[in-house]
Protein backbone atom coordinates (compact mmCIF):
# COMPACT_ATOMS: atom_id res chain seq x y z
CA UNK A 1 0.00 0.00 0.00
CA UNK A 2 1.23 3.49 -0.75
CA UNK A 3 2.78 5.17 2.27
CA UNK A 4 0.39 7.38 4.19
CA UNK A 5 1.16 11.02 4.78
CA UNK A 6 1.49 12.23 8.33
CA UNK A 7 0.56 15.88 8.60
CA UNK A 8 0.22 17.32 12.07
CA UNK A 9 -2.81 19.28 13.26
CA UNK A 10 -0.42 22.19 13.77
CA UNK A 11 0.59 22.29 10.10
CA UNK A 12 -3.01 22.05 8.89
CA UNK A 13 -4.14 24.84 11.22
CA UNK A 14 -1.29 27.08 10.00
CA UNK A 15 -2.26 26.48 6.36
CA UNK A 16 -5.94 27.07 7.10
CA UNK A 17 -5.21 30.30 8.97
CA UNK A 18 -3.04 31.52 6.08
CA UNK A 19 -5.81 30.93 3.52
CA UNK A 20 -8.75 31.96 5.69
CA UNK A 21 -7.10 35.23 6.75
CA UNK A 22 -6.75 36.14 3.05
CA UNK A 23 -10.13 34.87 1.92
CA UNK A 24 -12.25 36.38 4.69
CA UNK A 25 -10.64 39.82 4.23
CA UNK A 26 -13.97 41.25 3.03
CA UNK A 27 -15.07 41.07 6.67
CA UNK A 28 -12.52 43.77 7.46
CA UNK A 29 -13.62 45.95 4.56
CA UNK A 30 -17.18 45.79 5.92
CA UNK A 31 -15.80 47.04 9.24
CA UNK A 32 -14.01 49.93 7.53
CA UNK A 33 -17.22 50.91 5.72
CA UNK A 34 -19.33 50.74 8.87
CA UNK A 35 -16.73 52.78 10.79
CA UNK A 36 -16.80 55.47 8.08
CA UNK A 37 -20.61 55.58 8.16
CA UNK A 38 -20.72 55.88 11.95
CA UNK A 39 -17.79 58.32 11.89
CA UNK A 40 -19.72 60.63 9.55
CA UNK A 41 -23.01 60.18 11.43
CA UNK A 42 -21.44 61.12 14.74
CA UNK A 43 -19.13 63.84 13.37
CA UNK A 44 -21.27 66.66 14.76
CA UNK A 45 -21.99 65.20 18.18
CA UNK A 46 -19.11 62.82 18.87
CA UNK A 47 -19.82 59.91 21.17
CA UNK A 48 -21.59 62.23 23.61
CA UNK A 49 -22.53 65.89 23.82
CA UNK A 50 -23.87 68.35 26.31
CA UNK A 51 -24.86 71.99 26.16
CA UNK A 52 -24.81 74.88 28.62
CA UNK A 53 -26.28 78.30 28.19
CA UNK A 54 -26.50 81.54 30.13
CA UNK A 55 -27.48 84.98 28.85
CA UNK A 56 -26.19 85.39 25.31
CA UNK A 57 -23.66 82.63 25.66
CA UNK A 58 -24.35 79.10 24.68
CA UNK A 59 -21.63 76.44 25.01
CA UNK A 60 -21.87 73.10 23.29
CA UNK A 61 -19.50 70.33 24.33
CA UNK A 62 -18.95 67.35 22.03
CA UNK A 63 -16.89 64.48 23.32
CA UNK A 64 -14.97 62.57 20.68
CA UNK A 65 -13.76 59.17 21.85
CA UNK A 66 -13.30 55.59 20.69
CA UNK A 67 -16.59 54.47 22.29
CA UNK A 68 -18.84 54.57 19.25
CA UNK A 69 -16.20 52.90 17.07
CA UNK A 70 -15.69 50.20 19.67
CA UNK A 71 -19.43 49.52 19.92
CA UNK A 72 -19.64 49.16 16.12
CA UNK A 73 -16.60 46.87 16.19
CA UNK A 74 -17.92 44.51 18.85
CA UNK A 75 -21.21 44.12 16.97
CA UNK A 76 -19.18 43.52 13.81
CA UNK A 77 -17.02 40.93 15.61
CA UNK A 78 -20.10 39.05 16.84
CA UNK A 79 -21.60 38.93 13.32
CA UNK A 80 -18.28 37.89 11.76
CA UNK A 81 -17.91 35.15 14.38
CA UNK A 82 -21.38 33.91 13.43
CA UNK A 83 -20.60 34.12 9.71
CA UNK A 84 -17.43 32.02 10.09
CA UNK A 85 -19.60 29.14 11.28
CA UNK A 86 -22.21 29.29 8.50
CA UNK A 87 -22.67 26.41 6.09
CA UNK A 88 -20.90 28.08 3.14
CA UNK A 89 -17.70 28.55 5.14
CA UNK A 90 -17.88 25.05 6.62
CA UNK A 91 -18.37 23.52 3.16
CA UNK A 92 -15.29 25.37 1.88
CA UNK A 93 -13.27 23.82 4.71
CA UNK A 94 -14.22 20.33 3.50
CA UNK A 95 -12.55 20.95 0.14
CA UNK A 96 -9.09 20.79 1.65
CA UNK A 97 -7.42 18.70 4.35
CA UNK A 98 -9.23 19.67 7.54
CA UNK A 99 -11.14 18.41 10.51
CA UNK A 100 -13.81 20.24 12.48
CA UNK A 101 -11.21 20.78 15.21
CA UNK A 102 -8.61 22.24 12.82
CA UNK A 103 -11.23 24.50 11.22
CA UNK A 104 -12.47 25.74 14.62
CA UNK A 105 -8.92 26.50 15.80
CA UNK A 106 -8.13 28.25 12.49
CA UNK A 107 -11.31 30.35 12.80
CA UNK A 108 -10.28 31.35 16.31
CA UNK A 109 -6.84 32.47 15.13
CA UNK A 110 -8.35 34.41 12.24
CA UNK A 111 -10.77 36.04 14.72
CA UNK A 112 -7.84 37.04 16.94
CA UNK A 113 -5.88 38.45 13.96
CA UNK A 114 -8.94 40.33 12.76
CA UNK A 115 -9.60 41.71 16.27
CA UNK A 116 -6.08 43.09 16.25
CA UNK A 117 -6.64 44.66 12.83
CA UNK A 118 -10.02 45.98 13.96
CA UNK A 119 -8.26 47.89 16.76
CA UNK A 120 -6.00 49.52 14.16
CA UNK A 121 -9.08 50.37 12.08
CA UNK A 122 -11.00 51.91 14.98
CA UNK A 123 -8.02 54.00 16.10
CA UNK A 124 -7.53 55.19 12.51
CA UNK A 125 -11.26 55.97 12.23
CA UNK A 126 -11.10 57.94 15.47
CA UNK A 127 -8.16 60.07 14.36
CA UNK A 128 -9.73 60.57 10.93
CA UNK A 129 -12.97 61.70 12.55
CA UNK A 130 -11.20 64.17 14.82
CA UNK A 131 -9.09 65.48 11.92
CA UNK A 132 -12.14 65.73 9.67
CA UNK A 133 -14.18 67.59 12.28
CA UNK A 134 -11.32 69.97 13.08
CA UNK A 135 -10.89 70.86 9.40
CA UNK A 136 -14.53 70.97 8.39
CA UNK A 137 -16.21 72.58 11.35
CA UNK A 138 -13.33 74.62 12.78
CA UNK A 139 -14.33 73.74 16.32
CA UNK A 140 -12.20 74.38 19.35
CA UNK A 141 -10.56 71.22 20.60
CA UNK A 142 -9.45 70.32 24.06
CA UNK A 143 -7.12 67.38 23.57
CA UNK A 144 -6.71 65.39 26.76
CA UNK A 145 -4.10 63.18 25.25
CA UNK A 146 -2.92 62.92 21.67
CA UNK A 147 -2.03 59.28 22.00
CA UNK A 148 -4.45 56.59 23.02
CA UNK A 149 -3.00 54.68 25.95
CA UNK A 150 -1.95 51.06 25.36
CA UNK A 151 -4.30 49.94 28.14
CA UNK A 152 -7.25 51.42 26.21
CA UNK A 153 -6.09 49.60 23.09
CA UNK A 154 -5.88 46.33 25.03
CA UNK A 155 -9.44 46.85 26.32
CA UNK A 156 -10.58 47.42 22.73
CA UNK A 157 -8.77 44.33 21.51
CA UNK A 158 -10.05 42.11 24.32
CA UNK A 159 -13.63 43.38 23.90
CA UNK A 160 -13.65 42.72 20.14
CA UNK A 161 -12.08 39.31 20.74
CA UNK A 162 -14.71 38.51 23.37
CA UNK A 163 -17.63 39.32 21.10
CA UNK A 164 -16.01 37.46 18.22
CA UNK A 165 -15.58 34.47 20.51
CA UNK A 166 -19.24 34.66 21.57
CA UNK A 167 -20.25 34.78 17.89
CA UNK A 168 -18.12 31.74 17.08
CA UNK A 169 -19.46 29.83 20.08
CA UNK A 170 -23.05 30.74 19.31
CA UNK A 171 -22.72 29.73 15.66
CA UNK A 172 -20.88 26.50 16.41
CA UNK A 173 -23.44 25.53 19.07
CA UNK A 174 -26.23 25.46 16.53
CA UNK A 175 -24.22 23.14 14.28
CA UNK A 176 -23.23 20.89 17.15
CA UNK A 177 -24.85 17.82 18.71
CA UNK A 178 -28.57 18.00 19.56
CA UNK A 179 -27.82 18.09 23.31
CA UNK A 180 -25.76 21.27 22.85
CA UNK A 181 -28.49 22.89 20.73
CA UNK A 182 -31.11 22.13 23.40
CA UNK A 183 -28.81 23.43 26.14
CA UNK A 184 -28.16 26.71 24.28
CA UNK A 185 -31.87 27.20 23.56
CA UNK A 186 -32.74 26.58 27.22
CA UNK A 187 -29.99 28.96 28.31
CA UNK A 188 -31.26 31.69 25.97
CA UNK A 189 -34.83 31.17 27.11
CA UNK A 190 -33.88 31.38 30.79
CA UNK A 191 -31.70 34.45 30.16
CA UNK A 192 -34.57 36.22 28.34
CA UNK A 193 -37.01 35.29 31.12
CA UNK A 194 -34.59 36.60 33.73
CA UNK A 195 -34.11 39.89 31.83
CA UNK A 196 -37.88 40.45 31.47
CA UNK A 197 -38.74 39.36 35.03
CA UNK A 198 -36.18 41.53 36.78
CA UNK A 199 -34.58 44.04 34.42
CA UNK A 200 -33.15 46.06 37.31
CA UNK A 201 -31.01 43.21 38.58
CA UNK A 202 -28.66 43.44 35.57
CA UNK A 203 -26.14 46.12 36.31
CA UNK A 204 -23.10 46.34 34.10
CA UNK A 205 -21.74 49.49 35.73
CA UNK A 206 -19.33 47.71 38.12
CA UNK A 207 -17.88 45.91 35.11
CA UNK A 208 -17.60 49.07 33.00
CA UNK A 209 -15.99 50.95 35.86
CA UNK A 210 -13.28 48.34 36.29
CA UNK A 211 -9.70 49.48 35.61
CA UNK A 212 -8.64 48.86 32.00
CA UNK A 213 -6.26 46.06 32.84
CA UNK A 214 -8.79 44.19 34.99
CA UNK A 215 -11.45 44.54 32.30
CA UNK A 216 -9.04 43.27 29.64
CA UNK A 217 -8.07 40.24 31.70
CA UNK A 218 -11.72 39.46 32.39
CA UNK A 219 -12.61 39.84 28.70
CA UNK A 220 -9.76 37.60 27.61
CA UNK A 221 -10.64 34.97 30.22
CA UNK A 222 -14.25 34.78 29.05
CA UNK A 223 -13.09 34.81 25.40
CA UNK A 224 -10.73 31.89 26.12
CA UNK A 225 -13.59 29.99 27.72
CA UNK A 226 -15.76 30.62 24.63
CA UNK A 227 -12.92 29.56 22.32
CA UNK A 228 -12.38 26.34 24.30
CA UNK A 229 -16.09 25.54 24.23
CA UNK A 230 -16.14 26.24 20.47
CA UNK A 231 -13.34 23.70 19.89
CA UNK A 232 -15.02 21.17 22.18
CA UNK A 233 -18.37 21.42 20.37
CA UNK A 234 -16.72 21.44 16.90
CA UNK A 235 -14.86 18.27 17.88
CA UNK A 236 -18.20 16.54 18.45
CA UNK A 237 -20.02 17.99 15.43
CA UNK A 238 -21.03 16.07 12.38
CA UNK A 239 -20.93 17.69 9.00
CA UNK A 240 -22.45 16.75 5.69
CA UNK A 241 -22.39 18.43 2.32
CA UNK A 242 -25.95 17.28 1.60
CA UNK B 1 -4.55 -5.28 3.48
CA UNK B 2 -7.83 -3.69 4.52
CA UNK B 3 -8.07 0.05 4.26
CA UNK B 4 -11.63 0.21 5.63
CA UNK B 5 -13.32 -2.07 8.14
CA UNK B 6 -16.89 -1.78 9.33
CA UNK B 7 -18.46 -3.87 12.07
CA UNK B 8 -22.22 -3.80 12.62
CA UNK B 9 -22.24 -0.18 11.47
CA UNK B 10 -25.59 1.62 11.77
CA UNK B 11 -26.58 5.21 11.20
CA UNK B 12 -29.93 6.78 11.97
CA UNK B 13 -31.23 10.29 11.36
CA UNK B 14 -34.04 10.62 13.85
CA UNK B 15 -36.40 7.73 13.11
CA UNK B 16 -34.94 7.04 9.67
CA UNK B 17 -32.43 4.21 9.56
CA UNK B 18 -30.02 5.14 6.77
CA UNK B 19 -27.60 2.26 7.43
CA UNK B 20 -28.32 -0.95 9.28
CA UNK B 21 -25.68 -3.31 10.71
CA UNK B 22 -23.18 -3.01 7.87
CA UNK B 23 -20.17 -5.29 8.13
CA UNK B 24 -17.59 -5.10 5.38
CA UNK B 25 -13.88 -4.86 4.74
CA UNK B 26 -12.46 -3.01 1.74
CA UNK B 27 -9.00 -3.76 0.40
CA UNK B 28 -6.36 -1.16 -0.33
CA UNK B 29 -5.39 -0.22 -3.89
CA UNK B 30 -8.56 -1.29 -5.60
CA UNK B 31 -11.21 0.52 -7.60
CA UNK B 32 -14.43 -0.33 -5.81
CA UNK B 33 -17.90 0.59 -6.97
CA UNK B 34 -20.38 1.56 -4.25
CA UNK B 35 -23.63 0.81 -5.97
CA UNK B 36 -27.23 1.19 -4.91
CA UNK B 37 -30.47 2.87 -5.79
CA UNK B 38 -31.41 6.40 -4.76
CA UNK B 39 -31.66 6.64 -0.98
CA UNK B 40 -29.99 3.26 -0.45
CA UNK B 41 -27.45 4.76 1.96
CA UNK B 42 -24.38 5.07 -0.31
CA UNK B 43 -23.64 8.71 0.46
CA UNK B 44 -24.19 8.20 4.19
CA UNK B 45 -21.70 5.33 4.17
CA UNK B 46 -19.17 7.40 2.21
CA UNK B 47 -19.67 10.33 4.60
CA UNK B 48 -18.87 8.01 7.51
CA UNK B 49 -15.73 6.75 5.73
CA UNK B 50 -14.71 10.37 5.18
CA UNK B 51 -15.14 11.11 8.90
CA UNK B 52 -17.93 13.62 8.40
CA UNK B 53 -20.62 11.58 10.14
CA UNK B 54 -20.47 9.51 13.31
CA UNK B 55 -22.02 6.02 13.32
CA UNK B 56 -25.01 5.62 15.63
CA UNK B 57 -23.90 2.09 16.46
CA UNK B 58 -21.06 -0.23 15.51
CA UNK B 59 -17.61 0.76 14.41
CA UNK B 60 -15.83 2.01 11.32
CA UNK B 61 -12.07 2.09 10.94
CA UNK B 62 -10.22 3.77 8.08
CA UNK B 63 -6.42 3.33 7.95
CA UNK B 64 -6.96 1.43 11.20
CA UNK B 65 -8.28 4.53 13.01
CA UNK B 66 -11.68 5.96 13.81
CA UNK B 67 -12.16 8.39 10.90
CA UNK B 68 -14.58 10.75 12.66
CA UNK B 69 -13.01 14.21 12.81
CA UNK B 70 -9.59 12.59 12.47
CA UNK B 71 -6.85 14.71 10.90
CA UNK B 72 -4.79 11.64 9.93
CA UNK B 73 -7.71 10.21 7.94
CA UNK B 74 -8.44 13.65 6.47
CA UNK B 75 -4.86 14.10 5.27
CA UNK B 76 -4.95 10.79 3.40
CA UNK B 77 -8.44 11.06 1.99
CA UNK B 78 -10.30 13.23 -0.47
CA UNK B 79 -14.06 13.26 -0.88
CA UNK B 80 -15.37 14.52 -4.20
CA UNK B 81 -19.04 15.10 -4.89
CA UNK B 82 -21.18 17.68 -6.65
CA UNK B 83 -21.37 19.76 -3.49
CA UNK B 84 -17.62 20.48 -3.44
CA UNK B 85 -17.34 24.22 -2.94
CA UNK B 86 -14.64 26.85 -2.84
CA UNK B 87 -14.55 30.46 -1.78
CA UNK B 88 -15.99 32.74 -4.45
CA UNK B 89 -12.85 34.89 -4.17
CA UNK B 90 -10.79 32.12 -5.76
CA UNK B 91 -10.32 31.58 -9.48
CA UNK B 92 -9.78 28.00 -10.63
CA UNK B 93 -6.07 28.74 -10.86
CA UNK B 94 -6.08 29.90 -7.22
CA UNK B 95 -7.94 26.73 -6.25
CA UNK B 96 -5.15 24.67 -7.81
CA UNK B 97 -2.65 26.66 -5.71
CA UNK B 98 -4.80 25.98 -2.64
CA UNK B 99 -4.82 22.24 -3.39
CA UNK B 100 -1.07 22.23 -3.99
CA UNK B 101 -0.54 23.88 -0.62
CA UNK B 102 -2.57 21.29 1.28
CA UNK B 103 -2.05 17.97 -0.51
CA UNK B 104 1.52 16.62 -0.39
CA UNK B 105 1.18 14.43 -3.51
CA UNK B 106 -0.50 17.14 -5.60
CA UNK B 107 0.18 17.00 -9.38
CA UNK B 108 -0.13 20.56 -10.64
CA UNK B 109 1.08 19.95 -14.22
CA UNK B 110 -1.34 17.08 -14.63
CA UNK B 111 -4.19 19.30 -13.37
CA UNK B 112 -3.35 21.97 -15.94
CA UNK B 113 -3.16 19.39 -18.75
CA UNK B 114 -6.45 17.73 -17.82
CA UNK B 115 -8.32 21.02 -17.46
CA UNK B 116 -6.88 22.25 -20.74
CA UNK B 117 -8.08 19.01 -22.37
CA UNK B 118 -11.56 19.56 -20.91
CA UNK B 119 -11.51 23.15 -22.21
CA UNK B 120 -12.00 24.76 -18.81
CA UNK B 121 -10.83 28.35 -18.49
CA UNK B 122 -8.74 28.70 -15.34
CA UNK B 123 -9.54 32.36 -14.90
CA UNK B 124 -13.16 31.49 -14.10
CA UNK B 125 -14.53 31.06 -10.59
CA UNK B 126 -15.84 27.66 -9.49
CA UNK B 127 -19.35 29.12 -9.19
CA UNK B 128 -19.26 30.26 -12.83
CA UNK B 129 -18.79 26.74 -14.20
CA UNK B 130 -21.63 24.80 -15.78
CA UNK B 131 -22.78 21.62 -14.01
CA UNK B 132 -20.70 19.39 -16.27
CA UNK B 133 -17.63 21.62 -16.09
CA UNK B 134 -17.93 21.80 -12.32
CA UNK B 135 -18.09 17.98 -12.13
CA UNK B 136 -15.05 17.73 -14.41
CA UNK B 137 -13.08 20.23 -12.35
CA UNK B 138 -14.02 18.46 -9.10
CA UNK B 139 -12.92 15.13 -10.52
CA UNK B 140 -9.59 16.57 -11.70
CA UNK B 141 -9.14 18.10 -8.22
CA UNK B 142 -9.73 14.67 -6.68
CA UNK B 143 -7.43 12.84 -9.08
CA UNK B 144 -4.43 15.17 -8.89
CA UNK B 145 -4.49 15.25 -5.08
CA UNK B 146 -3.41 11.58 -5.20
CA UNK B 147 -4.75 10.68 -1.76
CA UNK B 148 -4.48 7.09 -0.53
CA UNK B 149 -8.27 6.99 -0.30
CA UNK B 150 -10.12 8.81 -3.08
CA UNK B 151 -13.88 8.86 -2.60
CA UNK B 152 -15.88 9.89 -5.65
CA UNK B 153 -19.60 10.28 -4.95
CA UNK B 154 -21.46 10.43 -8.28
CA UNK B 155 -18.43 12.11 -9.90
CA UNK B 156 -19.80 12.10 -13.45
CA UNK B 157 -23.15 13.81 -12.70
CA UNK B 158 -23.81 16.42 -15.35
CA UNK B 159 -20.92 15.46 -17.65
CA UNK B 160 -21.66 14.66 -21.29
CA UNK B 161 -21.02 11.14 -22.56
CA UNK B 162 -17.76 11.95 -24.33
CA UNK B 163 -16.14 13.54 -21.31
CA UNK B 164 -17.49 10.75 -19.07
CA UNK B 165 -15.81 8.10 -21.21
CA UNK B 166 -12.56 10.11 -21.21
CA UNK B 167 -12.55 10.57 -17.48
CA UNK B 168 -13.26 6.90 -16.68
CA UNK B 169 -10.07 6.32 -18.65
CA UNK B 170 -8.35 9.11 -16.73
CA UNK B 171 -9.30 7.44 -13.43
CA UNK B 172 -7.83 4.16 -14.66
CA UNK B 173 -4.63 5.82 -15.91
CA UNK B 174 -4.20 7.68 -12.62
CA UNK B 175 -4.80 4.46 -10.69
CA UNK B 176 -2.12 2.68 -12.72
CA UNK B 177 0.32 5.57 -12.33
CA UNK B 178 -0.27 5.90 -8.61
CA UNK B 179 -2.14 2.90 -7.15
CA UNK B 180 -4.57 3.88 -4.42
CA UNK B 181 -8.06 3.02 -3.25
CA UNK B 182 -10.90 4.50 -5.24
CA UNK B 183 -14.44 4.28 -3.91
CA UNK B 184 -16.79 5.35 -6.68
CA UNK B 185 -20.50 5.64 -6.22
CA UNK B 186 -22.40 6.06 -9.46
CA UNK B 187 -25.62 5.36 -11.27
CA UNK B 188 -23.67 4.78 -14.50
CA UNK B 189 -22.57 1.26 -13.59
CA UNK B 190 -22.69 0.06 -17.19
CA UNK B 191 -20.12 2.67 -18.23
CA UNK B 192 -18.01 2.05 -15.14
CA UNK B 193 -17.85 -1.74 -15.32
CA UNK B 194 -14.61 -1.72 -17.29
CA UNK B 195 -12.64 -0.02 -14.54
CA UNK B 196 -14.16 -1.63 -11.44
CA UNK B 197 -12.48 -4.48 -9.61
CA UNK B 198 -15.05 -4.95 -6.88
CA UNK B 199 -18.65 -4.04 -6.19
CA UNK B 200 -20.29 -3.24 -2.88
CA UNK B 201 -24.03 -3.27 -3.44
CA UNK B 202 -26.17 -1.48 -0.88
CA UNK B 203 -29.93 -1.65 -0.65
CA UNK B 204 -32.14 -0.12 2.05
CA UNK B 205 -29.15 0.55 4.26
CA UNK B 206 -27.66 -2.93 4.18
CA UNK B 207 -24.93 -4.55 2.12
CA UNK B 208 -26.56 -7.15 -0.09
CA UNK B 209 -23.50 -8.09 -2.12
CA UNK B 210 -19.78 -7.51 -1.92
CA UNK B 211 -17.67 -9.37 -4.47
CA UNK B 212 -15.13 -9.03 -7.27
CA UNK B 213 -16.81 -7.87 -10.48
CA UNK B 214 -16.74 -11.26 -12.29
CA UNK B 215 -18.04 -13.13 -9.27
CA UNK B 216 -20.72 -10.48 -8.83
CA UNK B 217 -21.93 -10.85 -12.42
CA UNK B 218 -22.19 -14.62 -12.03
CA UNK B 219 -24.74 -14.32 -9.22
CA UNK B 220 -27.71 -14.21 -11.58
CA UNK B 221 -28.32 -15.83 -14.97
CA UNK B 222 -30.96 -15.50 -17.65
CA UNK B 223 -32.80 -18.70 -18.58
CA UNK B 224 -34.60 -18.77 -21.89
CA UNK B 225 -36.66 -21.69 -23.25
CA UNK B 226 -40.05 -23.32 -23.81
CA UNK B 227 -42.51 -22.44 -21.07
CA UNK B 228 -43.40 -26.09 -20.26
CA UNK B 229 -39.74 -27.06 -19.91
CA UNK B 230 -38.98 -24.10 -17.63
CA UNK B 231 -42.13 -24.23 -15.48
CA UNK B 232 -40.98 -27.13 -13.29
CA UNK B 233 -37.47 -25.75 -12.90
CA UNK B 234 -38.65 -22.27 -11.95
CA UNK B 235 -41.11 -23.58 -9.36
CA UNK B 236 -38.14 -24.68 -7.22
CA UNK B 237 -36.06 -21.53 -7.66
CA UNK B 238 -35.93 -17.93 -6.60
CA UNK B 239 -37.08 -16.05 -9.69
CA UNK B 240 -36.21 -12.34 -9.92
CA UNK B 241 -38.24 -11.63 -13.02
CA UNK B 242 -40.12 -13.70 -15.56
CA UNK B 243 -41.71 -12.99 -18.93
CA UNK B 244 -43.62 -15.33 -21.24
CA UNK B 245 -44.22 -14.51 -24.90
CA UNK B 246 -45.85 -17.04 -27.27
CA UNK B 247 -44.82 -20.16 -25.38
CA UNK B 248 -41.26 -18.99 -24.67
CA UNK B 249 -40.29 -17.96 -21.14
CA UNK B 250 -37.35 -15.78 -20.06
CA UNK B 251 -36.46 -15.73 -16.38
CA UNK B 252 -33.68 -14.26 -14.24
CA UNK B 253 -32.69 -16.67 -11.47
CA UNK B 254 -30.06 -17.07 -8.78
CA UNK B 255 -27.17 -18.93 -10.42
CA UNK B 256 -26.04 -20.45 -7.12
CA UNK B 257 -29.33 -22.27 -6.78
CA UNK B 258 -29.29 -23.64 -10.29
CA UNK B 259 -28.22 -27.21 -9.67
CA UNK B 260 -28.96 -28.53 -13.17
CA UNK B 261 -26.01 -28.54 -15.57
CA UNK B 262 -26.05 -26.40 -18.70
CA UNK B 263 -25.87 -29.51 -20.91
CA UNK B 264 -29.04 -31.03 -19.45
CA UNK B 265 -30.80 -27.67 -19.81
CA UNK B 266 -29.68 -27.45 -23.43
CA UNK B 267 -31.23 -30.83 -24.18
CA UNK B 268 -34.55 -29.36 -22.96
CA UNK B 269 -34.12 -26.37 -25.25
CA UNK B 270 -33.20 -24.00 -22.39
CA UNK B 271 -30.31 -21.58 -22.87
CA UNK B 272 -28.34 -19.95 -20.05
CA UNK B 273 -26.99 -16.43 -20.59
CA UNK B 274 -24.94 -14.22 -18.34
CA UNK B 275 -25.95 -10.69 -17.32
CA UNK B 276 -24.02 -7.45 -17.06
CA UNK B 277 -23.15 -6.13 -13.59
CA UNK B 278 -25.64 -3.33 -14.16
CA UNK B 279 -28.45 -5.84 -14.83
CA UNK B 280 -27.50 -7.91 -11.78
CA UNK B 281 -27.67 -4.77 -9.64
CA UNK B 282 -31.03 -3.87 -11.11
CA UNK B 283 -32.60 -7.24 -10.35
CA UNK B 284 -31.02 -7.63 -6.91
CA UNK B 285 -32.35 -4.28 -5.77
CA UNK B 286 -35.72 -4.14 -7.52
CA UNK B 287 -38.72 -4.59 -5.29
CA UNK B 288 -40.70 -7.70 -6.03
CA UNK B 289 -44.21 -7.18 -7.29
CA UNK B 290 -43.54 -3.53 -8.15
CA UNK B 291 -44.27 -2.57 -11.70
CA UNK B 292 -44.45 0.97 -13.11
CA UNK B 293 -47.07 -0.21 -15.63
CA UNK B 294 -49.41 -1.12 -12.78
CA UNK B 295 -49.66 2.58 -11.84
CA UNK B 296 -51.17 3.44 -15.22
CA UNK B 297 -53.50 0.44 -15.44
Amino acid sequence: MQSLTNISLNTIVKKQVKWKAQLYISALSSLVISQIIFGVLTSSTGSGSSGHGGGNISVQFSDYSLDIFLIVSVIWAFIVGLLFTTKAYRMDDLSVISSRTSSAIANIFVMIIYSFMAVIIIVSSYYLQVLGVSFMEKKFFVIESLFISPSTLIVCFSSICLFGAIGLLFGTSFKGPVVVKIFVLMFMLLALLFIFMSPGSINLMPFIMLPNLMMSVLNLLVASLCFSLTIWIANKSEVSRK
Amino acid sequence: MNIIQCEELSKSFGRRHALQRITCALDAEKIIGIIGRNGAGKSTLLNIFAGYLKPTNGSCRVFNENPFNNIHTASNMIFIDDQLSFSHYLSLEDILKLGADFYPNWQNDLAYRMLDYAGIDLTLKHQQLSKGQSATFNLVYGLVSRCALTILDEPMNGMDEVIRTDFYRAILKEYLAFPRTFLISSHHLQEMETILEEILLIDEGTVIAHAPLDEFKEQLVLLNGPSEALAELLSEMEVYTQKTVTGTTSAIVNARKLFVSEEILRTKGITVSSLTASEVCKYLTSKKGRDIDAIFD
